[in-house]
């Protein structure tokens, strides 16, 4: 098997990695509501303007971005199972790291870093700390990237929260520079004002 | 090497119809190359390449340590003779085993490569192997071939995409030139047999090369090739690694077998070794990435950060009796006193995951001393009040 193609198959789904999906025509939709549901399984504030996209065949990843998934990406994954890898476009027999319901926040840090770096990126980890998510103990973590083909340095922040065996994940990404400055403060709303609805 | 002893070793016999040439030593360096008319294909080529090396200048994956910079690129100089003025060395940061080198000279190095190889002779071996291609200008062969073959389109696509210009970009720039000089089998018999005369002549050991491949070749079993790019361009057989080894024998004959350097070169990668051992982590292959420490471990002593290594891939793997055996490593590194603050963390949250709550604390709080200002330390903070689950 030529570990490019593996690799590379896998960076191009994960969704993360924006650039080689900005030629495709994504069905994005507006978000028109201020209180939104994502997925039937979260519920947001809508704060600021965003475009959603569902990723077809996806189990648990819904996508929002104000000005195009180069520029900013708001990743929701809406409680994603115990045996289940992030990226749910990922071929089944892929072996890919999977979230397991006993893992703590720092596992958590290393599934995000492979999803979005494990490609021969780089990942650097600013801060990670206790955060309530949707009322409960959760975790929250700022970070930096670039992927190896892109060259770019991004910045992004997370919250998440382990709750009934299941991850609750909310990654907002973007260029460092002038948009993760603009985008993020809204991402944050977004990702504080999170309630989980009863499946 | 005369030319024809070059044809007839690859259309008949392979590597060893070149032996009889190589042991006497006949091989002469071409002349340097001039720069090629841009009006033609290799000037084209040239031009490709000159592009993607200017991006490369800027790569924020450079790997940034001008003494190793300086020390890989002494090496390729040895290897290289009179062709060195021409050589460019880039290391970049990348958790995979490759090197490749450009026909303009542009030669990458990446940091798998630096990670997994035992000793100076074994870097000497993949480089003098791409020098071989250099050399012979294999990529301007290919390029003629694709041609004539109606598949230059497709080599364009690829060169486009390492320029950055082309709709595969992403995939092309990771295994950029390893897709563009995807030699043919000959060519990779000729490069082999090239780069023993060189490591020889250097003072290399060349059985080092046939070493290489089966360190290779055993990380590889599996899953994900071991990390191995190479072997996307340069397919690795038990026969090749045994063609390689009768081939240094024969060239070595009964005089000495050459230098490996192998301290030189681990007192060389010591300042990047850390951040390598965590690209490596990162990749969360961890069946993979354990055979690659448990072989380090073998050849170069059971340090610290190895230890640290094994303990953090046994986690990830999270098998049955992994934890204990993390566990085990972890203790085993406690001793030494190149053991990164992390191994700290590692062990409060195998303990952790045990229920054992002061055991846990002991450890983060560790952790904390050791590195109070980690990123993560208000989380591990968290887990040391009375509170804390």
């Amino acid at each position: 098997m030529n570990p490019l193609r593996t690799s590379a198959g896998r960076l191009t789904c994960a969704l993360l990695c924006c650039a080689l999906l900005a030629g495709c025509a994504a069905p994005f939709t507006r978000v028109e509501q201020a209180r939104t549901t994502v997925r039937e399984r979260m519920e947001v504030d809508a704060v600021g303007d965003w475009n959603r996209y569902t990723p077809p065949g996806s189990r648990h990843r819904e996508i929002w971005t104000r000005h195009g998934m180069p520029l900013d990406v708001l990743v929701f994954f809406t409680g994603v199972a115990d045996g289940d890898p992030l990226n749910d476009a990922a071929a089944r027999n892929d072996k890919l790291p999977r979230f397991r319901a006993s893992m703590t926040p720092e596992d958590v840090v290393a599934l995000t870093e492979n999803l979005i770096a494990g490609n021969g990126g780089h990942f650097e980890l600013q801060t990670l700390e206790p955060h309530t998510v949707a009322g409960r103990p959760g975790f929250g973590f700022d970070f930096h990237y670039t992927q190896r083909g892109e060259e770019i340095e991004r910045a992004g922040s997370a919250r998440g929260v382990v709750a009934d065996e299941r991850l609750w994940l909310m990654i907002y990404a973007a260029p460092r520079g002038r948009y993760v400055d603009e985008g993020r403060p809204d991402a944050l709303r977004v990702m504080d004002s999170l309630q989980l609805r009863a499946r | 090497m005369k030319r024809r002893d070059l044809i007839c070793g690859c259309c008949g016999g392979g590597l060893l119809a070149l032996l009889p040439s190589l042991a006497s030593g006949e091989f002469a360096l071409p002349p340097r190359f001039e720069r090629p008319d841009i009006a033609g294909d290799e000037g084209g080529l040239w031009a490709l390449m000159d592009r993607e090396e200017d991006r490369l200048r800027r790569s924020r994956f450079l790997l940034g340590n001008a003494a190793l910079q300086t020390y890989v690129s002494d090496v390729a100089c040895r290897l290289a003779g009179d062709h060195c003025p021409d050589m460019r060395v880039y290391l970049l940061r990348t958790p995979f085993f490759n090197a490749s080198m450009a026909p303009n000279g542009m030669m990458q190095v990446w940091s798998g490569l630096l990670l997994r190889a035992a000793n100076e002779a074994q870097l000497a071996a993949v480089l003098a192997h791409e020098i071989g291609h250099y050399l012979k200008r294999h990529s301007l062969e290919r390029l003629r071939d694709a041609r004539s073959k109606s598949a230059f389109a497709q080599f364009a696509g690829m060169a486009l995409g390492v320029a950055g210009a082309g709709g595969i970009g992403q995939i092309a720039q990771l295994g950029v030139l390893a897709s563009l000089f995807a030699f043919s089998r000959d060519n990779e018999r000729e490069a082999d047999a090239i780069g023993l005369e060189l490591m020889h002549r250097a003072g290399y050991d060349p059985m080092e090369a046939s070493r290489v491949w089966a360190q290779l070749i055993a990380e590889k079993d599996g899953e994900d090739n071991g990390g191995a790019v190479l072997f996307a361009t340069h397919p690795a057989s038990t026969e090749r690694r045994d063609t390689l080894a009768a081939a240094a024998r024969a060239l070595t004959g009964d005089g000495p077998a050459g230098a490996t350097h192998a301290a030189r070169y681990q007192a060389q990668i010591a300042p990047v070794r850390l951040s390598m051992v965590q690209d490596e982590l990162r990749r969360r292959v961890p069946d993979s990435s354990l055979r690659l420490f448990d072989r380090l471990m073998a050849s170069q002593g059971r340090d610290g950060l190895l230890l640290y290594a094994r303990a953090e891939a046994l986690k990830a793997r999270a098998g049955a009796d992994d934890g204990g055996l993390a566990l085990a490593a972890l203790d085993e590194a406690d001793a030494r006193t190149d053991t990164p603050p992390e191994a700290a963390r590692l062990r409060g949250q195998l303990l952790r995951a045990r229920g054992d709550a002061d055991g846990a604390r002991t450890a983060f709080g560790r952790y904390l001393e050791l590195k109070p200002s980690a990123p993560d330390a208000p989380m591990i903070r968290s887990y040391l009040e009375p509170s804390a689950p």
